[in-house]
């Protein structure tokens, strides 16, 4: 009989830890990788030899990063992988240690994420299936797109969805790992440079390098292990799903993140209203509006007055971005999901310093890829 | 010179540099309708005997997406399954995204060059060595039912609604020392009584 991931061993967050991400520089992805590896073995306080199975998330590296990277903690020997799932690699990468610890087929298991900016390929152009655009479209003007046919349906503004980039300065000017750390006025972001549509510099999010590593175990790694179980932060959903197809121009985005995010509910037996905090894959302003709208955390068109209304603040019903999301904390690509996964279990053990959401006991991490997936974590901390 | 009327009158639109080729040579972003008409109303014949005459070749920026010599509004090459009837745009003979009818099941079908405008996006910025900006894509329903990304004729969106009415035209975007010209499929609004 099939299961989902709650139906099987419990799997615990354990330790986390991060490189900041940055604009790309001479370090080299092993040194980025092995900051964030050592400090999530620091805090789960256990020794690399104790990590079972490793995934590392990468997109843009190249063929076979991980053993260069990680035989430098020791070769124990372990079954390593890249995961490439386009701006999902680090999401899923974690889903897969998830599933590792949760099947039983390890007690720990680590996921990574590491990337740096660089020539790259991208297979769907190797389809062969050119459309009308090609490049002229890419991935800012899609979203541009979207905000105005968002801004006519819904009668908002673009400031309106400017604020929401105010918002997440705000939270990673907080963030030491955030790559862009000043908070910002409204004016400022609007002030440009145009990109796209009504889409400014700084309503998109940096790509840069980085990294982040999330150590994930059993119950028997925690007692065996001596891990502290206090800061342990359970998993208690991991879904990923890919695109169907939606009728006419039915915004596909916001379709599969509401499909994925539905199930991860189902499997968690969480509604919106339980979630304290949510990190999403906001590389554009206009995508924390539509994604907190498919999540069902306020009615279609009201996410704009929300966000006004602080409502996604830290401090507010639910904080979103905390981190300060793609758009401040920046989207490495291959880190960017498993830096979600740090940020959360850094709030809901209440380690978050001047940027904790009170209280937070459970959260959501959310990436979208190109192709399209989705792939969407609750965590809980369990008292 | 038989089209220098047709060529004034270009010269004095906007022009769009060729998003593909350099952008040191300006060109001319005419639709080939004008010309057409322009030629019917020269030769007082019809225009398809004017082009046989006297056009040089032409070379579709997307071969596979359109006919380079088709007239006002062409069609766009799509697909259709014949297992689901799932429409689709562009043409692939891979499988059907809808039911997965095996390539066998695929045919070519042409869409109609009419749509209607569900969002635009004027770009500022493209880091492509080759690509001008402005420009501005728009995302189109097709009346045929799959939604397509154009470029649209105009360079920004001034004028452009959500709701308008969207046709298909072929644009030059390069013409070369012996008159051969590469035409590119974009959309425009349409026009009132089109």
């Amino acid at each position: 009989m099939k299961k989902n991931l709650r139906d099987m061993r419990p799997v615990y967050v354990v330790g986390v830890g991060l490189h900041r991400y940055q604009r790309l520089s001479e370090t080299p992805y092993v040194t980025l990788g092995l900051t964030a590896v050592r400090q999530a073995l620091g805090d789960a306080a256990v020794e690399w030899r104790a990590v079972e199975s490793a995934y590392i998330g990468t997109a843009l590296i190249g063929m076979a990063a991980s053993r260069p990277m990680l035989r430098h903690l020791g070769a124990t020997g372990i079954p390593m992988a890249q995961v490439e799932n386009a701006s999902a690699s680090g999401s899923t990468a974690f889903r897969q240690a998830c599933i590792d610890v949760a099947s039983g087929l390890t007690d720990v298991s680590i996921a990574v994420g590491v990337d740096k900016p660089g020539p790259f390929a991208m297979a769907p152009g190797k389809a062969r299936m050119r459309d009308l655009v090609g490049s002229r479209l890419v991935p800012f003007t899609h979203f541009a797109l979207l905000a105005q046919e968002y801004m006519t349906r819904n009668s908002v503004s673009a400031d309106q969805i400017g604020m929401v980039a105010v918002k997440n300065n705000r939270n990673g000017a907080n963030n030491p790992y955030a790559q862009r750390q000043k908070p910002r006025t409204l004016e400022e972001v609007m002030a440009g440079p145009a990109i796209s549509g009504s889409l400014t510099r700084l309503q998109c999010c940096p790509i840069g390098e980085g990294a982040a590593a999330v150590i994930v175990a059993s119950d028997d790694a925690i007692a065996g292990l001596g891990i502290d179980r206090n800061r342990a932060v359970r998993v208690i959903a991991s879904v990923t799903k890919t695109e169907q197809i939606y009728r006419g121009a039915k915004n596909f985005d916001a379709e599969l993140t509401r499909e994925t995010v539905e199930q991860a509910y189902r499997e968690a037996g969480v509604g919106p209203g339980d979630l304290n905090l949510i990190e999403l894959h906001d590389a554009f302003t206009i995508e924390e509006l539509l994604y907190v709208e498919a999540m069902g955390l306020c009615a279609p068109g009201m996410a704009a007055g929300a966000i006004a209304a602080g409502e996604f603040d830290i401090g507010g019903r639910c904080a979103v971005s905390a981190s300060g999301g793609l758009l401040a904390m920046g989207h490495p690509i291959g880190p960017t999901g498993a830096g979600q996964i740090a940020e959360i279990t850094r709030q809901l053990r209440g380690e978050a310093g001047v940027r904790q959401q009170p209280n937070a006991k459970t959260g959501l991490a959310h990436m979208v890829g190109v192709g399209a997936v989705c792939v969407v974590h609750i965590l809980r901390k369990e008292s | 010179m038989r089209f220098s009327a047709v060529i004034d009158r270009s010269e004095s639109r906007p022009s769009l540099s060729d998003l593909r080729g350099g952008r040191d040579t300006p060109l001319r972003f005419e639709p080939i309708a004008c010309r057409f008409m322009a030629l019917a109303s020269e030769k007082g014949s019809s225009y398809h005997l004017a082009r046989e005459a006297t056009m040089p070749n032409r070379t579709a920026v997307h071969s596979e997406l359109y006919s380079p010599d088709s007239n006002d509004n062409p069609p766009l090459n799509g697909g259709k399954c014949r297992a689901c009837g799932y429409v689709f745009f562009p043409p692939q003979r891979y499988g059907c995204e809808s039911c997965g009818a095996p390539p066998e099941k695929l045919e070519a079908v042409q869409l109609a060059g009419r749509g209607t405008l569900h969002s635009y996006a004027t770009v500022h910025l493209h880091m492509g060595k080759d690509i001008e900006t402005p420009f501005t894509i728009g995302l189109i329903v097709l009346d045929d039912g799959p939604a397509i990304s154009a470029t649209l004729t105009n360079r920004t969106d001034e004028g452009l609604a959500i709701g308008d009415r969207m046709k298909s035209v072929l644009v030059t975007t390069a013409t070369d020392q012996e008159g051969n010209e590469t035409v590119e499929l974009r959309f425009a609004k349409a026009g009132a009584g089109k």
